[in-house]
């Protein structure tokens, strides 16, 4: 919990150092960031390997509660 | 490996969606139009235009340029030069022009590489006389199919992708509360717990969906609409209804003895999804409304969604849809583990 508090404070204070540009303003600066293709591939990038890291946690929960049902099944399971 | 298929498709789905619905470009569309002039038919006068994912340097592009003034006869007057600043940027002159009924005059530009853009109400005349007739032209345009590209909306521009993440939510979240009142009810006739923990988990994992949709919606509604929330029927609808699903882990966490909690929570989430049918479902519909679907506001037509969104849309809501039910198994499977190693 601790690690995914850091992290996601780390994220938001990027955030925070991305958003500091100053030569635009407002709702602008991320408009102008995000044209730039630059930009928007890193922020795209960044976003895939999130979802790609929830989809691998999943699948690795999913094989270790497999696991752990054949180890832990019921008399009548079996 | 057989009968976890499901998982594989919806993750792939997931990362379909999710890259073609971020990497696919708009189609091309006139962002702003600025004329030097108030009014319209004293002096020739000059509009620029600022083109979004135009090509308007490119030697194939045979720049046509119109106004329009009163859409029911269409009566147009064609720019009588073009001047090509950038890609992006046009200023097209005009000759003098009075308007036929009303003051706005909306704006199309024709490349035949980028195709039409239009822009309704482009620009406005002060000039109050109206014109009896005007000269109309009538420019020789092909229209052509582009390529795989997202339709170009005013209002929502880019923010339009959002639809593939926030509408999947709303179609998870329903189809997982909809799981959990079939289990609510199996539980109910039976008593069997394994149904009520599959309820349980479907409504815990829904409500998440739900969080999620609030959110992708708060987001789309400042960028589209001007404000996080509105005082819309839509949008109080489904904040009440996460409200009372959140008031269901309430009861469910208040109550000690098992069995008694379980039938409770049952009866409770029955009641709480037939609220939130009449609350997202039905009266929107019977109400004016901002969000689309609602108040003869029209979603899911041709408006909303062309062929290109489609093929990107039903897949997310397909992908999301499959992770919820994916999320909600784990959980099941989890708690059921943690009920057998508790009771050796």
């Amino acid at each position: 919990m601790k690690k995914v508090s850091l992290f996601l404070l780390a994220v938001c204070w990027s955030c925070l150092a991305w958003s500091q540009n100053p030569n635009a303003s407002g709702d602008q600066k991320i408009v102008a960031a995000l044209q730039d293709n630059a930009s928007f591939n890193v922020v795209f990038a960044v976003l895939l390997v999130i979802l790609l890291g929830i989809i691998y946690y999943l699948f690795r929960l999913d094989r270790r509660v497999a696991k752990m049902e054949n180890v832990h099944r019921t008399p009548t399971e079996k | 490996m057989m009968k976890h298929w499901w998982k594989f498709v919806g993750a792939a789905l997931l990362v379909f969606s999710f890259c073609a619905g971020l990497l696919t470009p708009l189609k091309p569309g006139i962002l702003d139009s600025v004329s030097d002039h108030a009014s319209t038919s004293e002096a020739p006068f000059k509009v620029s235009i600022s083109g979004y994912n135009s090509h308007f340097t490119d030697p194939a592009s045979n720049l046509k340029v119109w106004l329009i003034n009163d859409t029911a006869k269409k009566i147009k007057t064609c720019a009588s030069n073009v001047t090509i600043v950038d890609d992006a940027h046009i200023i097209a002159e005009f000759p003098p022009v009075a308007p036929l009924t009303d003051p706005y005059f909306s704006l199309a530009v024709h490349s035949e590489v980028d195709g039409l853009l239009f822009k309704p109400e482009a620009i406005w005349t002060i000039d109050t006389v109206k014109a009896a007739m005007v000269q109309s032209c009538s420019p020789e345009v092909q229209l052509k199919e582009s390529g795989f590209a997202f339709p170009f909306r005013y209002i929502l521009y880019e923010s339009i992708r959002n639809l593939f993440f926030h509408v999947p939510m709303w179609f998870t979240m329903i189809a997982l509360l909809s799981w959990a009142v079939f289990n609510n009810i199996r539980f109910l006739r039976g008593l069997d717990m394994k149904y009520d923990h599959m309820a349980d988990q479907a409504i815990r994992v829904g409500l998440l969906f739900g969080i999620l949709g609030l959110i992708t919606g708060s987001l789309w509604a400042r960028a589209t609409w001007g404000a996080w929330w509105v005082d819309d029927v839509k949008l109080n609808g489904t904040a009440i209804t996460m409200l009372a699903y959140l008031a269901y882990l309430v009861l469910r966490n208040a109550i000690q003895d098992l069995q008694k909690s379980a039938r409770i929570a049952s009866i409770y989430s029955i009641f709480a999804y037939v609220m939130m049918i009449a609350l997202i479902g039905v009266l929107p519909r019977m109400a004016d409304s901002l969000h689309p679907g609602n108040g003869g506001n029209p979603a899911f037509s041709n408006y909303d969604l062309d062929s290109s969104m489609r093929m990107v849309f039903y897949p997310a809501v397909a992908g999301w849809v499959l992770i919820g039910f994916w999320i909600a198994d784990i959980n099941v499977r989890l708690k059921r583990l943690k009920e057998i190693i508790s009771s050796k």
